[in-house]
């Protein structure tokens, strides 16, 4: 019965999860309540240290894989192999660091790095006496203090946390919620290399040396002042956070206060409006990550990795298109060592194909045929690259249908709330965290309706924020 | 008497207080009693410890911010390397946990405090202090945490023990930790200020009051939260 399970779920799965390597598709068939499997898919880190190679643990399972079978496995064959050979290891314990591979698997640490162990759960609290906090429970005074410093920038004052200390706890909710308000509006929190900046910080990954504008480099090439407003203005006043990766708007920046404001064009930016994609198609983004390129593989691992949060250098994320690598411009990208990612990678890149990086009078631009028209001798076959492509293994047409999926898709609403997880509660979520952090993306994505605002007042409210 | 002495002396006498919130832990795991945490008496204190492992340090901004208004100092004064190069947005950002995007390609804070960061911490509340204990000397009517502690001849606090000096702690606790100090805290403070004047430095008075500032403002609980 659990092979037909199986193999029903290896079927059902989209197509292209059924594409090599299935491996994270079919352990999430299996483990489904695996935190690995909330929203994503285990990166292949969790059996290999570079694929084909395995890990200790990928090692402990490949002789369960369909024994005396003729290796290469075909992957149907691997996929009904693969569920046996995971039971057979669950009471192992891989990396020898106390847990069996079975628990790792369920509480969301890694079964082959000695370092990652379930901590105690929030259930193994012990309590005992504390004047200063509440350990084992959400604090409502050491919320409200977090609250002051998070968003304000501040500790309460003596006479605020006495104040605080003589309303009711209903009334403490209330007003700890109003303080989150009042403290967005903020220079600490949305100014000018403020909190929501330095979220922005890695995505955008300024360059001040070819800053064109405000604060202008050396060598002006293009301002990225744009992106963080259009960033800003995303999480900001209950807009929708996808905007980021969809807008086909601008945002300017006034000071004093700090004001974010939609704009139809921008005298810094180039691209006509039917063709942008929010900050992936800002002219910072395509001067930085497309730069000179003819594939501009950077210009969409970085958008991957910006805002699904799928870093493919860290092998996560990998959904391997059928026939993919096609190496349309002759970089050696079929050798096995690199299609591994380059089966992903590639035909992400695709839609890029007609975004001009720095080319004089038309960079930052799209510009149809530009391949063609730049790059034509580059290799044989490089004006065969298509502009349509795939995204977390679904065919998208160009870059602005892969926007509209990448900010629709589970990972965009986990990878947001993982950034304010990280910023707010200090790190990325636990094994113990996990259904927090689960409950909190998906009602950003449905109840809240990518609202960031509203997100963060469920986030206050979590024990992972709000119990000392 | 040198600033080295002064930071080992402080930190010997805060070691020796009671119901530090961060610092005085129970390990109730082990069933044993606290270790390091008894009180002047001897007496071990049981407070529980956090099961969650989840303090966060305040960072450049914060630290700047609520230093500054710990110390009534505009925050931009608060502290600068040789009188002009801010320690927090400038020298010292990214020790401090800080990131430095544009220049130098810091996107992310350091993933962990260096072991230069508590001397960083150190730096800015030794100069806030220094300036704070300054004012409150210079202009007494207008003091903000020693205010009506007076100096004798020789520079001593007139009394080690009285009323203003107690009050002074207490401001120092409300205005840097948000709570009022315990008797036990009140009481090591003063006791500081003996041990400061038998060291036989020319100004004991003012040395404990940067002293006693500097230790508060530096303590784990005034930099983590």
């Amino acid at each position: 019965m659990i092979r037909r399970l199986i193999l029903g779920a290896v079927l059902c799965l989209p197509w292209a999860a059924l594409a090599k390597p299935p491996a994270g598709g079919v352990l999430c068939a299996t483990y489904p309540s695996a935190p690995a499997c909330t929203g994503q898919q285990p990166a292949c880190t969790l059996c290999h240290t570079a694929p084909p190679q395995r890990n200790v643990f990928g090692a402990a399972l490949e002789p369960h894989l369909a024994p005396g079978a003729p290796r290469p496995l075909s992957d149907g064959g691997f996929s009904l192999a693969l569920p046996a050979a995971l039971r057979a290891v669950e009471p192992e314990d891989s990396d020898g660091d106390g847990v069996t591979n079975l628990e790792e698997l369920l509480r969301g640490t890694l079964p082959a790095d000695p370092a990652s162990v379930p901590a105690s759960a929030p259930g193994d609290c012990v309590a005992g006496q504390n004047p200063g906090y509440d350990i084992c429970r959400y604090d409502l005074r050491f919320a409200y203090r977090r609250v002051l410093l998070d968003f304000c920038g501040r500790s309460p004052t003596y006479a605020e946390l006495q104040a605080f200390a003589a309303r009711g706890d209903d009334n403490k909710r209330e007003f700890i919620d109003a303080e989150l308000e009042r403290c967005t509006g903020s220079e600490f929190w949305r100014g000018k290399d403020g909190q929501l900046w330095k979220l922005a910080h890695p995505k955008i990954r300024p360059v001040g040396s070819i800053k064109s504008g405000e604060d202008a480099g050396p060598i002006p090439l293009a301002d990225y002042y744009d992106d963080y407003a259009l960033y800003a203005y995303a999480q900001l006043d209950h807009h929708d956070a996808r905007e980021v990766m969809t807008a086909t708007y601008f945002v300017s920046r006034q000071t004093e206060p700090t004001r974010y404001t939609a704009t139809p064009s921008l005298p810094s930016q180039f691209v006509e409006e039917g063709r942008r994609a929010g900050n992936l198609t800002s002219a910072w983004s395509l001067t930085s990550f497309v730069m000179f390129t003819a594939l501009p593989r950077n210009a969409a691992s970085q958008s991957y990795r910006a805002y699904l949060g799928l870093d493919i250098a860290l092998q996560e994320g990998l959904y391997s298109i059928p026939g993919e690598p096609r190496d349309y411009d002759a970089k050696g990208v079929q050798a096995p060592a690199c299609a591994a990612c380059h089966a992903t990678l590639d035909p992400l890149s695709y839609p890029f194909r007609n975004y001009n990086g720095i080319a004089g009078a038309a960079s930052a631009r799209y510009v149809p045929g530009r391949i063609e028209r730049y790059f034509s001798a580059e290799a044989p076959d490089i004006t065969q690259i298509p502009e349509s492509g795939f995204l977390l293994g679904q065919p998208v047409r160009d870059l602005v249908e892969w926007a509209q999926v990448g900010a629709n898709s589970d990972a965009f609403a986990s990878a947001a709330v993982t950034d304010y997880w990280k910023l707010l509660v200090g790190h990325p979520p636990t094994a113990e965290e996990q259904a927090e952090f689960v409950t909190l993306w998906r009602r950003f994505k449905g109840t809240h309706q990518y609202s960031v605002q509203r997100m963060l007042h469920d986030l206050i409210r979590t024990e992972a924020y709000g119990a000392p | 008497m040198r600033p080295e002495t002064l930071v080992v002396t402080a930190a010997l006498a805060l070691a020796g207080c009671t119901r530090q919130p961060i610092a005085t832990v129970l390990d109730v795991d082990a069933g044993v009693p606290p270790v390091g945490n008894e009180s002047d008496a001897g007496t071990p204190v049981a407070v529980a410890r956090s099961t969650r492992n989840n303090l966060r340090f305040k960072g450049p901004e914060r630290l700047t911010t609520d230093f500054a208004a710990a110390l009534d100092l505009p925050p931009a004064g608060l502290c600068n390397e040789v009188g002009q190069y801010p320690c927090a947005t400038f020298v010292h950002t990214v020790t401090l946990g800080g990131v430095e995007p544009y220049q130098s390609g810091f996107y992310e804070p350091l993933p962990v405090t260096g072991v230069t960061t508590p001397i960083a911490v150190e730096r800015m509340a030794l100069a806030g202090c220094t300036q704070r204990v300054a004012l409150d000397v210079s202009a007494p009517a207008a003091a903000v945490l020693f205010k009506g502690v007076g100096l004798d001849a020789q520079g001593r606090l007139e009394d080690r023990a009285g009323p203003p000096v107690r009050a002074a702690i207490q401001a120092l606790y409300q205005r840097g930790l948000q709570r009022d100090a315990e008797a036990e805290e009140v009481d090591a403070w003063i006791q500081l200020a003996a041990d400061i004047e038998a060291a036989g430095g020319t100004r004991p008075g003012r040395d404990w009051m940067t002293a006693v500032c500097f230790a508060v403002l530096s303590s784990a609980e005034s930099v983590f939260f």
